[in-house]
């Protein structure tokens, strides 16, 4: 039977977290749900999630930039660094809609940038449309979790 | 008496010497000056129409304190005694002399702003005043010792007084301020071309001088008649180089006056060599009195001209500043108030049952005040997010500008169903697009906003081509502002004649005004305040444009 594909909510804004696991929730992800608080310790779950055998494949992390300890920017920069999460999706989820910010996030590896919204009526329906994006309608070349080869140029 | 301690400590500048040195040095000048004003007494040999001492005293009191009243006495007193007269009538004419600079100083301080007297052309004008009456004070003094002492004869002492008076005068207007204004005078930096102008300045003095006073050889009465060849030269001086500066050619015009008045022997006009001399004096106290007024208002124009600069710079940093603020607040708000209205959302989705229709009532209360706050916040984003400068200017094809916006605005909750809009083709603008859309949604916002009380409201938007700038205008049938609003609903918060039922924030035109004069157009409305409102801008066609 295969596991569960995992998405990694990041922010330190417990109401954002409240919502996005709501919203998923309804809309009816296949997921499990894993939260941090800030960027080391979404890097825990990772290591932990990616190491154990139990851990299903981590198929997004929803990354907020501005958090106290380290910030979104900063946990991007390790994630890519690490040759077993260099392949994990992250979509950015941030109030700043600055170009440089915008630009910053893609240039350090980012895979999509979405800019935090209230809409009227039901909350966080963008957030249930990301993960489902990316876990559901997505396709990549390997299966994920599998090891990412590296760039021949390099 | 003058005390040392008496001064305000303020008013004196702090002394380089020690005072006894300052003492000995105010006095051994004020010698010197009294030797060379003597030398030049004619009619009495203690009667001088110059009289540069007493500018020295006035000078030396007012810069280092009343405290060196003792110098004038002593320097006057060796003066006289040394030259003519007794022990008991130098006495006399020393007191005057030190009177008259006590005196002087004290009214300088209180009626003319002290030290500062050259810096506003009233004050300059109050200094003048006090110095010719200051003269009175050591006249009359001198001159009664003198009278009582037997040296002068009744007869004479009505042109002596006015000699006396005369000399000191002029030494006090034409002497005291270039030694006042150099005293706190720092350092002079002259760039290259100011010193070639100065030069050529200093050249135009000499021959000026020559041409007038014959310092260097004799003239003729007839060029000596045209004295008032001085003041061009001068003005020159005032418009264009520092107070100290032109204050300093009186003082060296004055001097080669005098040279070429000591080399003229003959007598000129008939006239004796006194009232040549005090012609002379009269002369240069009027250019003294002149060149100080101009320089005064020169000088206060040109602070004027600073402060007003100084006041665009803080006004600058005002702006950015309140700019960053806005910004920031409306980003720090939009979080707390998005957490309000998604939990008002989330109750109202989980617990609709429990709430009822009263409590659904008060929840949406609360959703649509929310809402209000976010619009008002949205605006400020925008309005804070328009710069002054606008970039990424190009030809814009404004018909489908509106048509973007209008559409934008159709989604919008303010929309009446069955609003007619008429949007002809318009002139193509010049500008950045994205915030012309802007202008278009801001304006057709506010215009579907109003017509909203309307049975069949309508908006129309037009423009037209013009030689410097295309006009284009969004018009409505709505309910209209009160025309004596007039220029006033461009400016934020202002909603000129909407009632309060009216959603807004009140933000909207000034939006619409801020990028539109940003990109160098005019905003401006018209409104009966009954039947509608028609809101014009304009923008500057591309060669226009700089």
């Amino acid at each position: 039977m295969t596991r569960l594909p995992i998405i990694l909510l990041v922010d330190d804004d417990e109401d954002h977290l409240f919502v996005a696991e709501r919203a998923i929730g309804r809309a009816g992800v296949q997921a499990k749900l894993c939260m941090a608080r800030d960027g080391k310790e979404a890097l825990r779950v990772l290591d932990q999630e990616t190491a154990s055998d139990s851990g299903g494949p981590v198929a997004l992390v929803m990354l907020d930039l501005r958090m106290p300890g380290m910030s979104g920017l900063d946990m991007l920069r390790r994630v890519r660094a690490d040759e077993r999460t260099r392949g994990v999706p992250v979509v950015v989820i941030s109030s700043s809609d600055r170009p440089d910010e915008v630009r910053e996030c893609y240039a350090e590896g980012a895979n999509s940038y979405v800019v935090k919204r209230y809409d009227d009526g039901s909350p966080g329906t963008y957030l249930a449309d990301v993960a489902r994006y990316w876990v559901e309608l997505n396709e990549w070349p390997e299966p994920l979790g599998a090891p990412v080869r590296e760039p021949e140029a390099d | 008496m003058a005390h040392p301690a008496s001064d305000p400590p303020h008013e004196r500048r702090p002394s380089i010497l020690p005072f006894p040195v300052e003492l000995t040095l105010v006095t051994v000048v004020y010698f010197l000056a009294g030797k060379l004003g003597l030398s030049l007494a004619y009619g009495n040999t203690s009667a001088s129409a110059v009289w540069p001492a007493t500018g020295i005293a006035l000078a030396a009191l007012l810069v280092g304190g009343r405290r060196l009243w003792p110098s004038v006495f002593i320097g006057a007193f060796l003066v006289n005694v040394t030259t003519a007269g007794t022990v008991l009538t130098s006495l006399g004419i020393a007191a005057g002399n030190t009177l008259e600079a006590v005196l002087g100083a004290l009214a300088v301080r209180r009626f003319a702003n002290g030290v500062q007297a050259f810096d506003r052309a009233g004050d300059t004008l109050r200094f003048v005043l006090v110095a010719l009456g200051a003269a009175m004070v050591s006249a009359t003094v001198g001159l009664t010792t003198l009278y009582l002492g037997g040296l002068a004869p009744g007869p004479d002492l009505g042109s002596m007084w006015l000699t006396w008076w005369l000399g000191d005068s002029g030494g006090a207007l034409i002497i005291a301020p270039a030694l006042i204004l150099w005293s706190h005078e720092r350092s002079v930096r002259w760039t290259r071309t100011q010193v070639m102008e100065g030069s050529a300045l200093l050249f135009a003095v000499a021959v000026v001088a020559q041409i007038v006073f014959g310092w260097l050889w004799p003239v003729s009465d007839l060029w000596s008649s045209l004295k008032f060849l001085c003041m061009p030269v001068l003005i020159w001086a005032t418009l264009r180089f520092d107070q100290p500066i032109a204050v300093t050619l009186v003082v060296l015009i004055s001097a080669l006056a005098l040279v070429g008045f000591l080399r003229d022997e003959p007598p000129t006009m008939g006239w004796t060599r006194n009232q040549s001399l005090m012609l002379l004096q009269v002369f240069m106290a009027i250019t003294a009195i002149t060149t100080l007024a101009l320089a005064a208002v020169v000088a206060e124009r040109k602070r004027a001209a600073h402060s007003a600069r100084q006041t665009l710079v803080n006004l600058r940093e005002a702006m950015a500043e309140l700019e960053a603020f806005n910004h920031s607040l409306a980003h720090d708000l939009r979080s707390p108030l998005g957490a309000i209205l998604q939990y008002a959302d989330i109750l109202e989705e989980d617990f609709r049952q429990t709430l009822g229709i009263q409590g659904r009532l008060h929840l949406e209360r609360i959703r649509s005040s929310g809402r209000r706050i976010r619009l008002v916040l949205d605006q400020l984003t925008q309005f804070a997010r328009v710069a002054r400068e606008v970039s990424g200017k190009s030809r814009v094809d404004m018909t489908s500008i509106a048509r973007a916006a209008y559409a934008e605005v159709q989604t919008g909750v303010q929309m009446k169903p069955g609003l007619e809009f008429q949007l002809p083709d318009l002139p193509p603008g010049h500008g950045n697009a994205e915030l012309l859309v802007r202008v278009f949604s801001n304006l057709l916002d506010n215009a579907a906003k109003f017509t909203r009380p309307r049975e069949s409201p309508r908006v129309e938007v037009g423009g037209r081509e013009g030689e410097a700038e295309n006009t284009y205008f969004v018009a409505d049938n709505g309910i209209g502002f009160d025309p004596q609003f007039g220029e006033l609903v461009f400016q934020p918060f202002r909603r000129a004649g909407a009632d309060s039922q009216l959603e807004g924030s009140g933000l909207g035109l000034a939006i619409v005004a801020k990028i539109v004069r940003n990109h160098g157009g005019r905003v401006w409305a018209e409104s009966d305040g009954a039947t509608g409102a028609r809101f014009y801008f304009t923008l500057p066609n591309a060669e226009t444009t700089h």
